[in-house]
């Protein structure tokens, strides 16, 4: 059986089929074809038998009509025998057993014809299925809805989103709220202003409303419409019907599902999504062709805007649908079949094992090797500590022939003094813990008590709540300094909802958040959790810059939600909202209070996600600090287990660091095997990343023994000990330093370029730390006569490693092209070692 | 919808490598999600936008547009100053009389004469608002437009996508930025600084030459052990791994090959047009960003002086110490020296068929005091000054906004700096109604809070 498609997608609204015939020329299904077609010649062709094992699933079973043009499409589906999906929507014959209740069209879509009931009889691939209708119309043909009808187009077909009607200034006079967030702004807006050009009563087809996006009248935005297309009959209904204002106590939408929610299918196959709408009075309605469908993970499927989903790549992705400002998504694992595959043995040790193999056993992953021990050292102590291993410690631990080895050696690394350094770092980057809003005492004084935070392995619920409960100069609490890096209460809030919720919310302070339900109510709802808080100079420091103290002004009030210009309560991220005074009580203490109980959804939750990822080359969330329904997490039950492990740890961070660090899950080679080569998210073997600066750098200088001078840093830090990133570094700033301006992990850039490839290659950095006479090199050509101990030694110095047989007998070869100039070989030759790969990355 | 994805792609044999290649730099640093953001926000695709070059001639220091383009002859002697107006090939436009190489262009030329700020007169504060388009914030830096550029549409060539002749621009006065760096968009997309001086003999990019006491032997030598280690390292490639090796082959193909060298070389031109250029430092920097252009650099800023100390530039104080020029130096020097560097890129961009596709900027911090000051110079004047645009489709031969009788303030039609960055990079063809960017934290933002100066495109 063929997946290609061969008939234009159930979901046109149309009355006959004749008119569908026609429009199945402009129709994205063809478009798809094409694709396929590319797909197929580049050797993506479904390799499995088309046999469907089974019956038939029909979606819907059952269905209740309650509105003359509300009709609903059906989802046919069936079953291979290694479990993958194929959509028979497209193949399957419908037919009405009553078509004085229902009809259908060749597509599947049903349509009330009068009360009554009547079944939908399903038919494909030699399979029955049936749908079982109720109509139930109401007396009156119901007018169209503004809410209902015309919100979801201007969504749908782009008005109001953010580079067209829905920016903050609007577009050539017309304003539309953001993704819908106003309704009745967005109503007024259009049938107010202009003198009423935008819609005419009395002759509907010349309003502007119509006549701009259809492209009859000149408009900026282009063509947004398609003469009779669904939305276009919506929207000419609604202005035919007099633009009038919806009823009052009409039934208000309520909730959004997708179908399927989870589809395991073959590259190149396809399924089409059905998304539906439950509204306050438990009606349902088929809003597929209403929805915004966007794919996470391009490479790996796409959608056409009707719903079609088709698959081009192995892997996984997410496809959402929004309607209405909410969101539904569906899960899609692209598979090939493997009869042959051999479930790897599911590890019960581990917590991280047991749900990463879970989880590659289901895709007919296998996962890459344990990496050898010299990998692993270095691997881990880049990690742990931000620095390599010493050419001794490479030596001892290759010699060690304890198979309890590489623990001990994580909890040696945990008692080094670099295992503060390493985390203090990463902390004082988060809480942006730096003399650009900070005095030079206070910077000192958090970075302190971060240090002593991290050596004595403070809970992290304890953590939040000393950095969320300063208050005072630096000599009463050095945490105070979070309060003071801010801004107003906007920036509090929002940074402490990012660095301890992983959840972005600047977005819902204008307008509802477009990827998540946040709206203004819950922004300002955190506001008034922080608003007490100010900053003041600090009196006792004169002539201090930044010298700030920070007060509570207990009287101060709830914050004000500019949208309502009401006074908007305490409200916790999720809703609820806490029984709190207006004035007279500290209301950071119910924050706090709620972020650091045990249950609390966010906080574990996202702190496991964000140490995960400093372990890994990504979140099993990712990004790492934005949670939200519409960003999946790869491994749902990797997450939700882990974090259950940090809460009944006590919030152990270290706990948690060991669980990560032991796990064969981290100790996996890079090196890809035929299963996995494909899969780069799921951890079935290390991806590799790029040191970060300061790393790079403290590697540099241990490597070549020539130390980095800091000017404005008290001699011999390193560079993950400087207090904040005032501290000018050409060197720190081109390989991505944040400088801790943001609350967000993305400050960092781990990215590589270009300038930092010319500036390891000809600057000064590596080239003159090469060559000095009081360096690394000039001492072991000294010291080690034999070329190939030389090398050896130029290797575990800088890769952490010793020399293949291979590249011993490269670099003879190199030496030997140096005549006598050993000097300068071993300087060239130790050039080449610090810009080679390896030595870039955490591998 | 910003194709950014490529750089996830597992990459295990030599046809996906090269897509990644082809996917150039966009794909650099730029995570999944945020091509859904950006779809989402109806971002720019730059693969579906054509996108012109731009040449920005940013005279440092700046002229005093009383003295160049915007000139008052029937104001008092001291608000006038020395110079004379001359006409020009379009009917009743005139400028001064030491561009009598420009006025015989002017039907190509689109003057604004109603370019004011209302911020402090610092030249950085002047040079932010001219290469950014926004105010100074200390938190959030904003990135120059070659940086917006690069960071949009990416590399088109082995050149980089922005690059600054013939300096960076150092020391004007103040410690804060001068907009030239790329802010939130990361390092990967900061401006390249040639770092020489292109009119000097033997001329050599001090970037891309090793340094000094380095035989070719070694050099040579080094990087083919580096090529030899690198693959035996080689095991399975990853967006890292990728974006590594690019990184490098990118840095390798700028210091080595032919071609990417001879993009930088003015030599290669004849003696005929060096000298029709101007052999100086500006000249020949107008010559190179010519050819930068022509080789698939997108953005090319020129600055005219990269300081405003103790150096014949544009700063007419006349102070009579570090900040000591005069009329005579605008007379001998500076003039000359524009109006025959300027009219020379103009014909060579036309005479090439490049002149359609790139847009030419001159742009300055300010303008200068209507009043003389006491020893005769003009001090940094905000308020009011004239810069123009040529090419890159821009309607020619027209003079927007005006002055006061005394050049004092915008008379009609005030233009403020983010309109002019909002022209740029509506002239390069980004249509600003429909796109956005990816912003701080990759939030889709406008390219710029202006709208574009809509008389400069007819």
């Amino acid at each position: 059986m063929n997946r290609k498609p061969s008939r234009p997608t159930p979901f046109l609204l149309t009355s006959g089929t004749q008119q569908m015939a026609t429009m199945t020329n402009k129709n994205p299904f063809f478009m798809a074809l094409g694709f396929l077609g590319i797909l197929a010649l580049a050797g993506l062709v479904r390799a499995e038998s088309p046999g469907v094992i089974g019956q038939l699933t029909v979606e819907p079973s059952q269905l209740v009509i309650t509105h003359h043009r509300r009709g609903h499409s059906v989802v046919v589906t069936a079953r291979t025998p290694l479990g993958r999906t194929v959509d028979l929507t497209a193949e399957a014959t419908f037919r009405s057993s009553n078509s004085g209740v229902v009809r259908v069209s060749p597509l599947g879509w049903i349509e009330a014809v009068s009360n009554g009931t009547a079944r939908v009889q399903v038919q494909a691939n030699g399979l029955l299925g049936v749908v079982q209708v109720e109509v139930k119309l109401p007396a009156a043909v119901p007018r169209h809805s503004f809410r209902d009808d015309v919100m979801p187009v201007l969504s749908k077909t782009g008005c109001n989103q953010g580079a067209c009607h829905g920016y903050s200034l609007g577009k050539n006079g017309f304003k539309l709220s953001l993704r819908g967030a106003d309704p009745k702004a967005d109503f007024e807006s259009l049938t107010d202003e202009f003198l009423g050009r935008r819609i005419n009563r009395h002759n509907p087809s010349a309003s502007l409303f119509l006549t701009k996006p259809l492209g009859e009248v000149a408009h900026k935005g282009g063509v947004r419409l398609e003469a009779d297309s669904l939305e276009h009959r919506l929207l000419f209904g609604w202005v035919r019907e007099g633009a009038k204002v919806d009823p009052s106590g009409a039934a208000t939408f309520e909730s959004l599902s997708i179908y399927p929610r989870r589809v395991v299918i073959g590259p190149a196959w396809q399924q089409q999504l059905q998304v539906i709408a439950t509204y306050s009075d438990g009606s349902r309605r088929d809003v597929t062709r209403l929805s915004v469908f966007t794919v996470n993970t391009e490479r790996v499927a796409a959608v056409t805007r009707d719903g079609l989903v088709q698959a081009s790549m192995l892997g996984e992705t997410a496809v959402s649908a929004r309607f209405e400002r909410t969101f539904a998504t569906a899960e899609f694992l692209v598979l090939e079949p493997r009869e042959d595959f051999e479930p790897t043995p599911v590890p019960t040790d581990n917590v991280v094992d047991r749900f990463v193999i879970q989880k590659l056993n289901s895709m007919n992953v296998r996962p890459s090797a344990i990496v050898e021990d010299a990998g692993f050292l270095r691997r881990v102590s880049v990690d742990m500590t931000g620095i390599q291993p010493k050419p001794d410690q490479v030596r001892a631990f290759l010699a060690d022939k304890d198979p309890a080895k590489r623990t001990r050696l994580i909890e040696r690394l945990f008692r080094s003094e670099a295992f503060v350094d390493q985390w203090s770092l990463k902390w004082g980057d988060l809480l942006q813990n730096s003399r650009t809003k900070l005095s030079d005492p206070a910077v000192f004084a958090f970075r302190e008590w971060l240090r002593e935070a991290v050596a004595t392995n403070r809970p992290l619920d304890q953590f939040a709540r000393e950095v969320l409960g300063g208050r005072g100069g630096v000599s009463e609490s050095p945490t105070a300094a979070f309060y003071a890096v801010s801004n107003d209460a906007h920036d509090t809030l929002q940074r402490a909802t990012q660095v301890f919720c992983g959840v972005r919310m600047l977005c819902a302070r204008c307008h509802p958040h477009p990827f998540e339900n946040w709206t203004q109510e819950d922004y300002y709802g955190l506001f008034s959790f922080f608003n007490q808080v100010a900053t003041k100079n600090d009196p006792r420091l004169p002539g201090v810059k930044n010298a700030k103290a920070v007060v509570i002004n207990l009287k101060t009030g709830f914050g004000t939600n500019p949208r309502s210009g009401q006074a908007q309560p305490p409200r916790f991220l999720g809703g609820s909202e806490p029984k709190l005074a207006t004035s007279g009580v500290d209301r950071r203490e119910a924050y706090i209070g709620w972020l650091t109980s045990r249950d609390n959804p966010f906080f574990a939750r996202s702190l496991v996600n964000r140490v995960w990822s400093y372990f890994f080359h990504r979140g099993i969330i990712d990004p790492v600090d934005d949670l939200r329904s519409t960003n999946p997490a790869i491994n749902p039950k990797l997450l939700d287990a882990l974090t259950a492990d940090l809460v009944a740890s006590g919030f152990d961070m270290r706990h948690l660091m060991r669980t990560i660090v032991s796990s064969r899950t981290y100790q996996r080679s890079s090196v890809a095997n035929n299963s996995n080569i494909h899969d780069d998210m799921n951890f079935s073997r290390f991806v590799p990343r790029r040191l970060p600066a300061e790393t790079l750098l403290d590697c540099l200088v241990q490597a070549t023994g020539i130390p980095e001078k800091f000017s404005g840093a008290p001699v011999g830090f390193t560079a993950k000990q400087l207090p904040d990133a005032n501290i000018q570094s050409d060197f720190l700033k081109l390989f991505g330093k944040p400088q801790r301006m943001e609350a967000c992990e993305c400050e960092r850039d781990s990215g590589a370029n270009m300038l930092q490839a010319l500036h390891f290659i000809n600057g000064q950095s590596i080239l003159s730390r090469v060559s000095a006479g009081n360096g690394r090199v000039a001492g072991l050509v000294k010291s080690e006569k034999q070329i190939d101990r030389l090398v050896e030694r130029l290797y575990i110095w800088s890769l952490c490693r010793r020399p293949t047989s291979k590249e011993q007998v490269v670099a003879v070869k190199f030496f030997g092209s140096y005549g006598d100039k050993r000097q300068e070989a071993a300087q060239d030759f130790m050039w080449a070692l610090l810009n080679s790969r390896e030595f870039m990355l955490v591998h | 919808m910003i194709h950014v994805g490529q750089a996830n792609v597992p990459l295990c044999d030599g046809v996906s490598r090269r897509s990644f290649l082809q996917a150039g730099a966009t794909a650099m640093g730029l995570s999944l999600p945020t091509a859904m953001e950006l779809e989402a926000a109806g971002a720019v695709d730059p693969k579906k936008q054509k996108i012109k070059n731009c040449i920005t001639l940013f005279l440092v220091g700046s002229p005093g547009h009383l003295d160049t383009w915007d000139m008052k002859p029937d104001a008092p002697a001291d608000i006038r100053g020395k110079f004379k107006p001359i006409s020009t090939a379009v009917p009743g436009v005139q400028i001064c009389e030491h561009f009598p190489l420009m006025a015989r262009m002017m039907d190509k030329v689109a003057l604004i004469r109603s370019l004011h700020h209302n911020t402090g007169a610092s030249h950085e504060n002047g040079q932010r608002w001219m290469m950014t388009g926004y105010d100074f914030n200390a938190a959030n830096i904003q990135p120059h437009m070659g940086s917006v550029v690069s960071r949009v549409f990416g590399q088109k060539t082995s050149l980089p996508a922005s690059i600054v002749l013939p300096a960076k621009i150092g020391n004007t006065g103040t410690s804060t930025p001068h907009g030239q760096a790329s802010g939130y968009l990361g390092t990967a997309h900061a401006p390249f600084f040639l770092g020489s001086d292109p009119a000097v003999k033997n001329f050599k990019v001090a970037n891309l030459e090793p340094p000094k006491g380095q035989t070719d032997f070694r050099i040579n030598s080094r990087r083919n052990l580096l090529k030899q280690l690198d693959d035996l390292q080689r095991r399975t490639e990853t967006s890292s791994t990728i974006q590594r090796d690019t990184a490098y082959s990118r840095a390798f193909n700028l210091l080595t090959s032919p071609k990417t060298r001879k993009a930088f070389d003015p030599a290669e031109e004849t003696d005929k047009l060096r000298d029709r250029y101007g052999r100086n430092t500006f000249g020949q920097s107008c010559l190179l960003a010519r050819r930068l252009v022509e080789n698939g650099s997108r953005f090319v800023t020129v600055n005219h002086f990269d300081t405003v100390f103790n150096v014949t530039c544009w700063d007419m104080h006349a102070n009579g110490s570090s900040l000591d020029n005069t009329y005579l130096d605008y007379e001998r020097h500076l003039c000359p020296q524009f109006d025959q560097a300027f009219t020379a890129l103009i014909e060579d961009l036309e005479e090439r068929g490049l002149l359609e596709d790139t847009v030419v900027a001159v742009l300055s911090e300010f303008g200068r005091t209507p009043k003389l000051n006491n020893r005769g110079g003009r001090d940094h004047y905000p308020p009011a000054w004239t810069n123009f645009f040529v090419g890159g489709g821009v309607k020619g031969g027209q003079v927007i906004g005006s002055t006061d009788k005394i050049g004092a303030a915008p008379h009609d039609r005030p233009v403020l700096p983010p309109e002019v960055v909002a022209s740029v990079y509506t002239a390069m063809g980004i249509d600003l109604e429909t796109t956005m960017m990816p912003g701080p934290g990759s939030r889709p933002v406008r390219f710029i809070e202006a709208d574009p100066i809509k008389e400069l495109f007819g």
